[in-house]
């Protein structure tokens, strides 16, 4: 299987910082900022604000972590 | 249009859909059923009239799979992948699906067992990872796999994206595509874009199945209004108006589910939840007669 490690990083970054609440614009701030994530700056400079305030909502409602509390 | 389509219901295990659907079985009126199999593994076991249900139409040649939690854009391969497949071997052992879809996007990642799913960027690499897991899917033993177009789109670049990766990651499978309308229209009224123009950008002649339903709208902090797929409310005239053109456009469609989420209906909405249906299935005989 071709994992694709930078990939799993974002993914787990992003998923972390939308479980926090933060505001979107400062999610869109870190993720373009962490030289690990370098690779998709530029995908994240298209994130709407606006999306993100879904985003959140929708990972607080049925995002689950390993070990957490069912909601 | 090869043959008229049939047209169903999504199988949801909460009374008030029993309640709500009850009379549309019992008057034959549904022709296929669509289960959502993976919801169903956390249970210790399935109400006794959904089993038969799913006995029935499967017995039929007329049930459809859908998973929900498979994931498969994740950046890496994880045990959950290898133990969701294990039981859709088993699954598949146990019923008779003429064909299994998933969707686009990711909901695993870091500790995250679960979430909704997102979409992912068009990279080399997130295409061949994907391609492998359908691959994986269907050497798992379904017939047919596919996968459903996302409504979720973190911006613009996720909806100009989605059609041609969606179309990339079915060619080594030659899979289906799962035409969502009700997430067409959140796209089209969250980024302005018309429908029709968003079905430009999707592979047509790949499409096996619709899905239509209703949704919500949200307010953002900025006081946008946000269309949301939250499947509880009734159908859109704008998504049922674009069933007879998808139709049109999708001529290998087999296929029409209506989706309803369970537990979001009440005793006041079941009229108007068989309405919906009885529509969506006039619409879909009238695009077959045209």
């Amino acid at each position: 299987m071709p994992d694709d490690p930078a990939l799993a990083r974002f993914q787990a970054t992003l998923l972390d910082l939308l479980s926090k609440g933060q505001q979107p614009q400062s999610i869109i701030d870190h993720l373009r900022s962490d030289r690990e994530l370098a690779d998709f700056a530029e995908y994240v400079a298209t994130f709407e604000p606006r999306m993100l305030e879904v985003a959140i909502e929708l990972v607080a409602k049925w995002g689950r972590r390993e070990g957490g509390i069912p909601k | 249009m090869a043959e008229r389509p049939l047209v169903g219901l999504s199988l949801m295990l909460e009374e008030d859909f029993l309640s709500a659907a009850l009379p549309l079985f019992e008057a034959g009126e549904v022709e296929v059923l669509e289960w959502s199999f993976d919801i169903g593994w956390s249970r210790p076991a399935l109400p006794s009239w959904a089993e038969e249900l799913l006995a029935y139409y499967g017995s039929q040649g007329r049930l459809l799979g859908h998973g929900v939690t498979y994931s498969a854009l994740s950046g890496v391969t994880t045990p959950h992948h290898e133990a969701w497949l294990n039981q859709l071997r088993t699954e598949l052992s146990r019923r008779q699906y003429v064909h299994v879809s998933e969707h686009f996007g990711f909901m695993t990642a870091g500790d995250f067992h679960r979430s909704a799913p997102l979409p992912v960027p068009l990279t080399d690499t997130a295409l061949r990872l994907g391609q492998e897991r359908l691959r994986r899917l269907r050497d798992a033993g379904a017939r047919h796999v596919g996968l459903e177009n996302l409504a979720f789109a973190f911006g613009r670049q996720d909806v100009a994206d989605q059609g041609r990766f969606l179309e990339e990651l079915l060619q080594p499978v030659d899979g289906f595509l799962l035409l969502d309308l009700h997430n067409l229209y959140c796209q089209s009224c969250n980024f302005g874009v018309a429908i029709q123009e968003l079905m430009n950008l999707y592979p047509l002649n790949c499409v096996r199945e619709l899905h239509v339903s209703g949704g919500s709208w949200s307010q953002t902090s900025g006081g946008q209004r946000i269309r949301r797929d939250t499947h509880d409310g009734r159908v859109p005239e704008e998504v049922l108006a674009a069933v007879p053109q998808a139709l049109e456009r999708c001529p290998q469609t087999r296929a029409v589910i209506f989706e309803r989420l369970g537990g979001t209906l009440s005793p006041a909405d079941e009229a108007g939840y068989r309405e919906d249906f009885q529509r969506l299935k006039a619409a879909v005989h009238e695009a077959a007669h045209a």
